[in-house]
């Protein structure tokens, strides 16, 4: 997922149909352009829910795995069949010229590169808690103290998080968490490549942004290497969280993932 | 994680946590689970916004039922002619105020003139019943709740606040109308098929600038 946010009052939102039919052919004859409602998270949830959902317009390719979603204030490119960063990085480059040219936002004020990566491994249903040892790296499992059994505890679902900068403007949220299925929907406009699954996965998030102190321009070609930017620590993360024998056995088995 | 706290009170309760980075906003419709998700991470972090919020939504909602209820009691003791006269006053028909205490039509009419009396269970629940609706006009401002409850709760779906009534979700409609939940959310929980029945046909301006109805999109791409 990648999402640019821009001041919503600078920009004359409104999505017309010569202007959605623009978007559309900038992206490629085989997309289709559907009215959509987008979570937003509301600054000031004081009143109300945190969470709201407002009106955007959202651009599907026709295999309805990569979406492009426009909605006052931001341009949300999401794919859950993620092609590797350089294929993906060519449609960002078209979403972000495509906003430039007909919505026209005059700045940036955030930009966030995100992956949700589930980890399925065949046979963990059921399986003690410290099988995940084999897979993820000491880090991402629970305490474990020697005497639990004589404290009367048993492992469940756990979870964590760690924040890191990458500079004063740019940082990196990782998350994990253990779960009892799929947290990523495969019963929405976006479909999955493989259904999703109730056995019990391992959820890695990673949620990298960079937040400009002054007002830079929306320009494509800065935004797309403002993407690499945010990824190049990404990769590196994500190799350090795995075992070898989830590479090897597991990932190699499927494909590269 | 930044250093601001935010205080969440309630009357019962004082959440002190620190407000998670800025997140990178995934559309609403692709994290399935996302309450979970986020409520399982606030419970052991305590530092996600929404999460937190979702925490306090919780306690909340649990709240409401035995809020109802309490209120229940209290309306109970009011005279049978006084309750059916509340509802119909509201809005209610005879014929709905008759589905919803699962009575018929004939039979409603002789609590009504007072030949026969309602079994314990389904005075009840017309006890209940008058209690939704007196939370719904005066906590939330409702004026006419009958027309409320008949409005779909989301435009996809064709289900009401009265179908919540109708399965006895008196605590789900009470959160819609204080804006606790989304309708979806609600939805969710109450229906989980409701996405695949959702209103095949949606109202599109044409490319002349006219209204035209067609198929979803969603339908048309399947």
């Amino acid at each position: 997922v990648v999402e640019v946010r821009f001041p919503a009052e600078s920009v004359d939102a409104e999505m017309t149909v010569p202007r959605r039919r623009e978007v559309r052919d900038r992206l490629g004859e085989d997309w289709v352009i559907n009215d959509a409602r987008v979570a937003e998270v509301v600054a000031d949830f004081t009143m109300g829910p945190p969470i709201r959902e407002v009106p955007a317009t959202r651009f599907m390719a026709r295999d309805r795995m990569t979406s492009v979603t426009l909605k006052a204030g931001a341009v949300i490119v999401e794919t859950t069949a993620y092609p590797g960063f350089s294929a993906f990085s060519t449609i960002l480059s078209a979403a972000f010229a495509a906003t430039q040219d007909t919505v026209g936002p005059d700045a940036v004020t955030r930009v966030g590169l995100r992956y949700i990566d589930e980890i399925v491994v065949p046979g963990m249903s059921g399986q003690p808690f410290s099988e995940w040892r084999a897979w993820l790296a000491e880090p991402l499992l629970p305490p474990n103290p020697a005497e639990l059994e004589d404290l009367g505890l048993a492992h469940g679902p756990w979870n964590g998080f760690a924040n890191y900068a990458i500079d004063p403007e740019r940082g990196l949220n990782l998350r994990w968490s253990h779960n009892p299925g799929s947290v990523v929907a495969g019963d929405g406009p976006l479909r999955r490549p493989k259904p999703p699954t109730t056995s019990p996965l391992f959820v890695l998030d990673f949620d990298s942004s960079w937040t400009p102190t002054d007002f830079p321009p929306f320009s494509s070609d800065e935004l797309v290497q403002e993407c690499e930017t945010l990824h190049r620590p990404m990769h590196g993360l994500f190799e350090s969280l795995i075992t070898e024998r989830l590479r090897e056995e597991v990932f190699f088995m499927r494909g590269a993932q | 994680v930044s250093d601001r706290t935010v205080d969440q009170t309630n009357p019962a309760m004082t959440l002190k946590v620190p407000v998670s980075g800025d997140e990178t906003t995934v559309s609403a419709d692709l994290l399935a689970d996302r309450a979970g998700f986020l409520r399982n991470r606030a419970r052991i972090l305590g530092a996600d916004v929404a999460g937190v919020q979702h925490e306090v939504a919780d306690f909340h909602r649990s709240t409401i039922g035995p809020a109802i209820r309490a209120k229940a009691v209290e309306v109970a003791k009011r005279p049978l002619a006084d309750l059916l006269q509340e509802l119909a006053d509201l809005g209610f028909s005879w014929r709905a105020i008759a589905e919803l205490c699962e009575v018929s039509v004939p039979a409603l009419r002789k609590w009504r003139i007072g030949t026969s009396e309602p079994a314990r269970t389904n005075r009840q629940r017309l006890a209940e019943l008058v209690a939704v609706s007196e939370l719904l006009t005066a906590d939330h401002l409702i004026d006419d709740v009958a027309a409320w409850l008949e409005m779909p709760l989301d435009a996809n779906s064709v289900v009401t606040a009265f179908d919540l009534l109708r399965q006895h979700r008196d605590d789900c409609v009470v959160e819609l109308a204080g804006a606790h939940r989304a309708p979806a959310d609600v939805l969710d929980e109450v229906d989980p098929e409701w996405r695949s029945r959702r209103i095949q046909f949606e109202v599109v301006e044409g490319p002349d600038g006219e209204h035209l109805i067609r198929p979803t999109s969603d339908a048309g791409t399947q």
